[in-house]
């Protein structure tokens, strides 16, 4: 049955569509029921019966037509107990009653039922004042109960560091359980027992080996599972609450701060709000500590002599600006150089080009700090379809068929996890994930298929796939000479060449090829595996090719999404934080589109591209690169290679950091401008799916940092040129008059969540040519990078919780491997790449390919960029182990 | 006419001889009724433990935002409170409050009360922060509840 119902709910007719549930018909028609265990993204379960009302249908005759009354109306018949509304789905001229004797009646007992048990604590609970049983016991309950026996009571548990249950306060709504296993798919609660002694833990009883996310607080309606962090720390209505954008991943969850005074001491998600509507992962609900640190810069530093002084503002920018032009003015323009961004917001990035471009006339911009390899700025944009509307969360959760190319997303995207978890649980998705490691998603927990390619085979993979899809022909309206092109260069990969550089089947790859073409509602994710890439420009290309071959990338839509490093990093891109391209992606070549930025600008900007980060890099270290200005980014750790970073610094006559710490990277500086936190800037950030979304200003900057926007504006005035944003909406009006894509889009809009940009720049289909030649694999282990749940770079360091959740830094191997290498779990080895030797302990785990060493980068330990630069096809290294004694405990 | 007026000095001669009602404060004090608010005392149960749980319901009640509590877990070794909760930090500005005991009828616990004490003046703005310290009645007052 499909098509719109009508439904009487206290005599209010409304029309809704065919299975919606009666509580939320009811929410429509602005009646309240109420619910515990029901939960929008949770199948009907019914376990806690507070939602009853009484329904009713009309009475059919024998003609099987509605009987009328007396009074014309017709009859109905009522069912003759009270339903729950959470599990009855509606039907056409269904009559609900929610406030009719019988249903308060049995709505009041089945609240003094619920309570029979609960401890009524409130006082020391740290539900207390956001409690749904508190809520609702006072909205519809009794104030006198009938219980005179003893409470059943159970001990409390800690169950890790992040969960504390109460089980006495428990009301067995089952929402943990099943928001565990469906939507984080790690099955890590279970309830023990049955009955009144129903009881809510972990499988054994012992601390949750889980991704330690605390949604299981979140959607437990009672203070039967609370947040250890917050414990105690305050009651709800001491808390200023603030809806803004987790600073973490590129996935732009909306999560709600808790301030008191000038300090965070929460984030929440946000029922109803942002795109995550109430999920959070681990970083997000738990890494706001580094907003309060001590540590935090409180006035600019600057190097007159030999140390880095404290300084003011406006010494700090006079200094900056004044040595910008001595560089600018011997050396050119071109010896000044931009480097990072990511974490700026939108307009900060703007400025930052703007200041760059227009202000010293250079086109050395980018953000992809990390990238080893030379790309293009529109490679990211064109291989996920340019202007096209992009694909977003909701389209993830529904799609048939997702590919995730090369991504662990527990480490680099856990929103985007979840969705697949729920989508896989709750809609029939297939996963496929091409991934050496077998990670979480391609367990076999979630019927998926896993093509475990070997570690830097991703050139090869992808030749595979495209050519498999190319086999199964190839959809119309692509261009026929580009198309002829791709044919006669993957003929250089045949299935047996795929097969033998993959390690996998080359029928595997043809399936996946071939579910991924049929597939009607499709997805296709990469992310920093292939961007940080020594092959990345052709891994870009061939992404392009292989989504406009099996249809994700269409006239209209784009079914490709990019999983950038950090939460902004679409944002950098955006606002031409990339040496090619001008705000929108315009090129600077250009000379007809670079017009109009001349004039809004007020000046010639330069028309020849600059030089990407990583030929920054090099040309830093060669000392043909002066000046540089790094902003948010902690480049000694993140650029490829660190000793040329090192170099790159020392030899630079003028560095300029802006950062919230005292980075490896700002102790190198000259002057470093300490800046507000993500809590205490507004602004706007775009997240993966190109969503912008507004964060707000949660409490006031720290005395003596202040926004990058406001040090970019001071510096480019004290250097001439006429910059006069009074806020930050100015800067976004500007935005939205000249770039593409955010032309017409109003700041007002923006909260709570804004709308994923589009733009006419869509470019035809593009089938780039593959390279017929692998790169030669060199000698040894090959490493693998990746991201790690618990830490994400220099924010995550600075918190309490999150360093202990990831435990001591560990380089992974498989045990076979560690016998080959004589190395026992917890022993150290020594990695030696083309550019130096780190030293890191090991742990064993044959979710890695042998042959190869996992080494995650984001421990504040593990210098992983110390091992050099890496070179097609990735990087490699000689590992063996350390002979001293030197031994850490396991584990 | 002689009869009103012995009336009137009768008044006048009966007030004459009457004990004054001028108490010489502040040699003298009054003792107060038993409703009257004053400054506030958290109480300790029988055993000495404090009765406050820190579970703030003082200081949303206060219309005055007088109240400021900082809740803290108890060592369960030394535990300052019954349960698991406890306020380390508890204070009320004086020169905000309103002595409307509203405080008093929101705890749930018994724990804060409006006594008789009202000479609260001071010389320093800050004095009038009375801190847990200078609210908590002593260990030899444990089980004393004011009645009401």
């Amino acid at each position: 049955m499909s098509g719109p119902c009508k439904v009487t709910i206290n005599g209010r007719t409304i029309e809704v569509p065919a299975g919606t549930l009666v509580t939320e018909a009811a929410r429509r028609a602005g009646v309240h029921v109420p619910i515990f265990c029901s939960h929008d993204k949770l199948p009907p379960l019914g376990a806690c019966r507070i939602c009853v009302v009484e329904i009713g249908m009309p009475k059919l005759g024998p003609d099987r037509l509605p009987v009328m009354g007396t009074d014309g109306k017709p009859e109905i018949s009522w069912m003759p107990k009270p339903q729950t509304g959470c599990t009855t789905t509606v039907a056409e001229g269904m009559h609900v009653l929610t406030e009719s004797p019988g249903a308060v009646k049995a709505r009041k007992g089945v609240m003094e039922f619920l309570l029979v048990n609960h401890p009524l604590d409130c006082p020391v609970c740290d539900e207390g004042g956001e409690c749904q049983l508190q809520d609702l016991a006072f909205a519809f309950g009794h104030d006198f109960s009938r219980m005179d026996e003893a409470k059943r009571t159970f001990d409390s548990e800690d169950l890790g560091p992040v969960v504390k249950k109460e089980a006495n306060r428990c009301i067995v709504c089952m929402r943990c359980v099943r928001y565990c296993d469906e939507i984080m798919g790690d099955d890590a609660l279970t309830a023990h027992q049955r009955g009144v002694w129903t009881e809510i833990s972990s499988f054994n009883r012992q601390p949750l080996e889980c991704e330690q996310c605390g949604n299981c607080i979140e959607v437990c309606p009672v203070g039967a599972l609370t947040a250890l962090p917050y414990r105690f720390k305050a009651r709800p209505w001491d808390l200023r609450q603030h809806v803004t954008v987790c600073p973490y991943c590129s996935n732009g969850c909306s999560v709600r701060l808790g301030v008191r005074g000038a300090e965070v001491l929460r984030a929440r998600g946000t029922e109803a709000r942002g795109v995550n509507r109430e999920y959070l992962c681990v970083r997000g609900r738990f890494g706001y500590e580094f907003v309060n640190s001590a540590e935090r810069l409180s006035a600019p530093l600057v190097r007159l002599a030999a140390a880095l002084e404290p300084s003011t503002h406006d010494e700090a920018v006079t200094f900056a600006a004044s040595r910008l032009r001595e560089i600018a003015a011997v050396h050119g323009a071109a010896s000044i150089a931009f480097l990072g961004g990511e974490k700026l917001t939108v307009e900060e990035a703007y400025l930052f080009q703007k200041l760059a471009r227009a202000a010293l006339g250079t086109n050395h911009v980018d953000s992809r700090t990390r990238w080893p390899a030379p790309v293009s700025g529109r490679a990211v944009f064109e291989a996920t379809g340019g202007g096209r509307a992009p694909l977003t969360f909701d389209d993830l959760v529904a799609a048939q068929e997702v590919l995730v190319l090369g991504e662990d997303l527990q480490g680099e995207a856990p929103f985007a996890q979840a969705q697949l978890i729920r989508g896989q649980h709750q809609k029939g998705l297939h996963l496929t994930i091409a991934h050496p490691r077998r990670v979480k998603l391609a367990d076999t927990k979630f019927r998926g298929e896993w093509l475990a390619y070997r570690p830097h085979a991703e050139v090869a993979l992808l030749h595979g796939l495209a050519r498999a899809t190319l086999d199964l022909g190839s959809p119309a309206g692509l261009p026929a000479d580009g198309l002829a092109e791709l044919t006669r260069s993957l003929a250089a990969w045949s299935p047996e060449r795929v097969e033998q550089e993959t390690g996998v089947a080359f029928d595997s790859i043809a399936a996946a090829a071939q579910r991924l073409k049929a597939a009607e509602r499709k997805a296709l994710l990469f992310g920093r595996a292939l961007t940080e890439h020594p092959q990345a420009a052709a891994l870009l290309a061939a992404v392009e090719s292989l989504a406009w071959l099996s249809g994700a990338l269409g006239p209209e839509r784009s079914a490709v999404m990019y999983l950038g490093p950090q939460n902004d990093t679409q944002g950098a891109l955006d606002m031409g934080l990339a040496p090619d391209c001008l705000p929108g992606y315009v090129p600077v070549t250009d000379t007809e589109r670079r017009r109009g930025f001349e004039q809004a600008w007020g000046g010639p900007l330069p028309g020849a591209p600059g030089k990407t980060a990583v030929e920054i890099l090099e040309s830093a270290a060669k000392g043909e690169i002066r000046a540089l200005w790094i902003v948010s980014d902690n480049w000694i750790r993140s650029a490829p290679d660190r000793r040329l970073a090192e170099e790159a610094l020392g030899r630079a006559e003028l560095v300029i950091v802006n950062d919230m710490f005292l980075t490896e990277t700002a102790r190198k500086a000259h002057v470093v401008f300490p800046v507000a936190s993500f809590a205490e800037k507004e602004g706007v950030v775009v997240n993966c799916e190109r969503r912008l979304q507004k964060t707000v200003r949660a409490l006031t900057p720290r005395k003596g940092t202040r926004g990058d926007g406001e040090i970019f504006q001071a510096v480019a005035r004290a250097l001439g040129a006429r910059w006069s944003y009074r806020s930050t909406e100015d800067v976004f009006r500007e935005i939205a008059r000249l770039v593409p894509g955010y032309r017409g889009i109003s700041w007002a809009n923006l909260l709570p969540l804004g709308t994923p940009w589009v733009s006419e720049d869509r470019g035809q289909p593009r089938l780039a040519p593959v390279t017929p030649e692998a790169a030669p694999a060199g000698e040894g282990l090959a490493v693998l990078g990746g991201g790690i749940l618990f830490l994400q770079g220099s924010l995550s360091h600075r918190t309490a919780l999150l360093p202990k959740l990831a435990k001591a830094p560990r380089a992974v191997l498989h045990p076979e491997e560690a016998k080959r290498l004589a190395v026992a779990d917890g022993e150290r080895i020594e990695l030696e790449g083309p550019g130096g030797t780190i030293r890191v302990a090991v742990s064993l785990d044959a979710r890695v390919p042998e042959g190869s060493v996992f080494v995650p980068y984001a421990h504040a330990e593990i210098e992983l960029n110390r091992l050099g630069k890496p070179s097609a096809p990735g990087l490699k290294c000689q590992a063996r182990r350390v002979s001293s004694p030197e031994r850490i405990g396991a584990g | 006419m002689f009869k009103e007026l012995g009336k009137g000095l009768g008044v006048t001669l009966e007030n004459l001889f009457r004990k004054p009602f001028t108490v010489q404060y502040p040699e003298e004090q009054l003792s107060m009724f038993p409703r009257f608010r004053g400054l506030h005392i958290l109480t300790r149960h029988e055993d000495g433990l404090e009765r406050c749980v820190g579970c703030e319901l003082c200081a949303v009640a206060c219309p005055a935002d007088a109240i400021f509590v900082e809740a803290a877990e108890n060592d369960p070794q030394q535990p300052a409170s019954h349960g698991e909760r406890y306020a380390r930090r508890y204070e009320i500005n004086m020169l905000r409050c309103i002595f409307c005991g509203m405080c008093e009828e929101a705890c749930p616990e018994d724990a804060i009360f409006l006594e008789k004490k009202f000479e609260l003046s001071d010389y320093r703005r800050e004095a009038f922060i009375y801190t847990k310290d200078e609210l908590l009645v002593g260990p030899e007052k444990s089980g004393y509840l004011p009645q009401r």
